[in-house]
């Protein structure tokens, strides 16, 4: 699944390393996530959105409307 | 690299020392050399030191807390991995159960004693126990990509 993690993340000035520690993953994980590796689950998706100030389905897509 | 795939290359190696170490019992208790009392006490004290070093790394470097279920897991992700890797053992493991049943049954016909009986299924769940470490090993790596 195409997300909008990185972009989002770096125009907030953070580090995946920054992220992860605020959803409480590893820096692994938000990597994997971010190079569209692994799908997260629908908790850390909701996560992830409320601390990039953003919705889910706007963070993620399917692929064919990927911002 | 992840914490939790330190904690699986700690214990992979861990796991190689401690195969070594059965292995070498079972060289004594198969070549009869009981007798040689400062050979048992040398490794005896080579697998105390050994299972030392294993609960040092884990404890003090690795902060390990419990052992309890998946410790070495941090996140959704590594659990995820972690179910995959126990998944393909778990059918690894059924697989040789057949094949060591088949074992059994042929050996059978051999007309061997107790005692070498013994020996062979003790090299075989020995070889085993090596497979399985290193597809453990291998497996988390696999999965688990930086």
């Amino acid at each position: 699944m195409q997300n909008t993690i990185a972009v989002r993340r770096k125009q907030r000035k953070l580090s995946q390393a920054d992220l992860a520690a605020l959803t409480a993953v590893t820096r692994q994980t938000i990597n994997a996530i971010e190079n569209d590796k692994y799908d997260p689950s629908l908790s850390l998706a909701f996560k992830l959105a409320t601390v990039l100030e953003t919705t889910v389905d706007k963070l993620f897509n399917q692929g064919e409307d990927h911002q | 690299m992840s914490r939790a795939k330190r904690i699986v290359h700690v214990t992979f190696w861990s796991n190689n020392f401690f195969l070594i170490m059965i292995a070498a019992l079972m060289t004594i208790t198969f070549g009869g050399l009981f007798q040689r009392l400062s050979l048992i006490l040398g490794l005896d004290l080579v697998l105390v030191i050994g299972i030392f070093i294993m609960f040092w790394m884990l404890q003090r470097r690795l902060d390990v807390k419990s052992y309890k279920g998946m410790y070495w897991v941090s996140d959704e992700r590594e659990r995820d991995i972690a179910l995959k890797v126990h998944s393909a053992i778990m059918t690894g493991n059924t697989y040789f159960l057949y094949g060591l049943l088949l074992v059994i049954f042929l050996l059978m016909h051999f007309g061997l004693s107790t005692q070498r009986f013994g020996q062979i299924l003790l090299v075989i769940v020995w070889l085993y126990l090596i497979a399985i470490n290193v597809q453990y090993f291998w497996l988390w790596n696999h999965y688990d990509q930086d």
